[in-house]
């Protein structure tokens, strides 16, 4: 069977049997699309964003339609890492692709502590971090270099806005991965501000990831508004190693069959 | 059962008057009373995120979904169309026996009430709407009795008869009509949400109970009152 290393630089690296990956922030935390999708044909599932401790919703969450995609402010809420952990850990062990647990750190403090967890278990194989858009580039380094400190290779989720100013901070502090697919921030009337997902969001993806493209040699994993296997590819002729699917996932559930197609390796 | 993808087709339509069309649909899951279906209305690119597809009336091996003007799909939905469900999404009702009065409460979709007036009108009750504004009353059993009106004064009015009721009001009830609601023992709410993933992944559902915080498309769309948390 053919498969992309995503990861060569890194000591165990990271093997994929498909070019696409399950995106943070849709597709849920383990399994909750095992009845609707073959996740066996994914390359690798990236979890919902976790944090150490648990994080409740936000007060004023809202998910709104808007011609051509739909705003989500929910706050990222979660259990914390122990807690799922020991509600995950299992599931994500029969996971039949790899496990890539998304990280919303604030320290290198907390991300030892969040290494120490998830190196002990199966079919873990990769963790990412996210970033607040305004997150600080120091601050960005120094998660980077505490989770490179560990055994499992680092994907590194840059801003959407700031992709192509954080990249080479990432790359410095030694990602063996570059994400770029975090989704952008937007606000509708209300205010509402919130992650923007749909059809609109697919060109600011391919410029963000042709910006990156040509700043660094390392992998890339793009994503941002895939809805159709000619986006997908178009990521793929512009540099990504994979392809990562978020909001389709909702919005077109049938052409999921047609995108994993076109990125099975 | 989880959230599945579940094939359907309408068989067939009725216009029921004030330009809202009842289509029949044949599935092999239905949703129950309390549960919803997710589904793309049309091949177009919008709305961008699936309808959210309540149970308005049952037959044998039927079931019936009510569309407005303006609603995804209704210009679009013909016998013979087929469509991919994706669901169910909630629970069940889990609701008190259902004899006795029922007060129905609703805005902008009071057919999604209708399944909980049918089973208490076969238990032998006594169902009544309350509705904010006009609505073909005539498609309905003519043993429901309807008020249209301010839904607060419609609701003081009325408080004391039911032995329960369930609200299912966009996009909340407002306090005034919250608090009304509280008085009546046995207040439910079918809540209004957008559910963009059905299955629990996007977190965009989260509800305040006091149990703590839930995700309304796998905890539950009809929820009693008081375990429900005032929303900020």
């Amino acid at each position: 069977m053919a498969l992309l290393e995503l990861a060569p630089n890194h000591k165990t690296g990271l093997a994929l049997r498909s070019r696409a990956v399950a995106a943070s922030g849709c597709w849920g935390f383990a399994d909750e699309y095992a009845g609707l999708v073959d996740f066996a044909q994914l390359g690798a599932f990236i979890t919902n964003p976790l944090t150490y401790a648990p994080r409740q919703p936000a007060a004023a969450r809202a998910a709104l339609p808007f011609p051509g995609g739909v705003l989500l402010h929910t706050g990222l809420p979660n259990p914390g890492l122990r807690s799922a952990v020991q509600t995950y850990a299992a599931k994500w062990a029969r996971m039949p692709c790899p496990v890539i647990v998304h990280l919303a750190l604030n320290s290198g403090a907390e991300v030892t502590q969040c290494l120490a967890l998830l190196e002990q278990l199966e079919n873990v194989a990769a963790l990412e971090l996210g970033f607040r858009a305004d997150e600080h580039a120091h601050t960005i380094s120094e998660l980077v270099r505490a989770a490179c400190a560990g055994m499992l290779p680092v994907l590194a989720a840059l801003p959407f806005e700031r992709a192509a100013e954080c990249a080479p901070i990432a790359a410095r502090a030694g990602a063996q991965v570059l994400s770029v697919s975090a989704p952008p921030r937007g606000t509708l009337p209300g205010p509402v501000s919130g992650r923007l997902y749909g059809h609109g969001v697919f060109p600011g993806a391919l410029h963000n990831l042709q910006a990156v493209q040509a700043l660094t040699d390392l992998p890339l994993l793009a994503g941002g508004g895939v809805h159709t296997a000619e986006q997908a590819q178009a990521l793929l002729a512009a540099g990504a190693a994979a392809v990562q699917l978020d909001s389709v996932v909702w919005s077109q559930p049938a052409q999921l069959p047609a995108l994993l197609q076109a990125l099975a390796l | 059962m989880p959230a599945q993808a579940i094939a359907a087709q309408c068989l067939r339509l009725e216009l029921l008057g004030h330009g809202r069309v009842r289509a029949w649909l044949r599935s092999s899951v239905r949703p129950q009373p309390g549960q919803c279906m997710l589904a793309r209305l049309g091949a177009g690119p919008e709305p961008y995120l699936c309808s959210v597809l309540f149970p308005v009336a049952f037959e044998p091996e039927l079931w019936a979904i009510e569309l407005a003007p303006g609603d995804a799909g209704r210009d679009w939905l013909q016998p013979g169309c087929s469509l991919e469900l994706l669901g169910p999404v909630g629970r069940p009702a889990a609701l008190p026996a259902a004899k006795g009065n029922l007060l129905l409460i609703a805005n902008t979709q009071p057919a999604r009430l209708l399944p909980f007036a049918a089973a208490t009108l076969a238990a032998g009750g006594a169902a009544l709407l309350l509705l904010a504004r006009p609505y073909p009353v005539e498609s309905l059993d003519a043993r429901i009795e309807v008020r249209i009106g301010h839904l607060p004064a419609l609701v003081r009015e009325h408080s004391a008869w039911p032995a329960l009721a369930i609200a299912h009001v966009e996009p909340q009830p407002a306090p005034e009509l919250a608090a009304l609601l509280a008085q009546i023992p046995n207040a439910h709410v079918l809540l209004h949400l957008c559910l963009p993933c059905g299955v629990g992944a996007c977190q965009a559902c989260t509800i305040r109970t006091r149990a703590g915080w839930k995700l309304a498309c796998t905890a539950g769309l009809l929820w009693p009152l008081a375990e429900l948390q005032a929303q900020p």
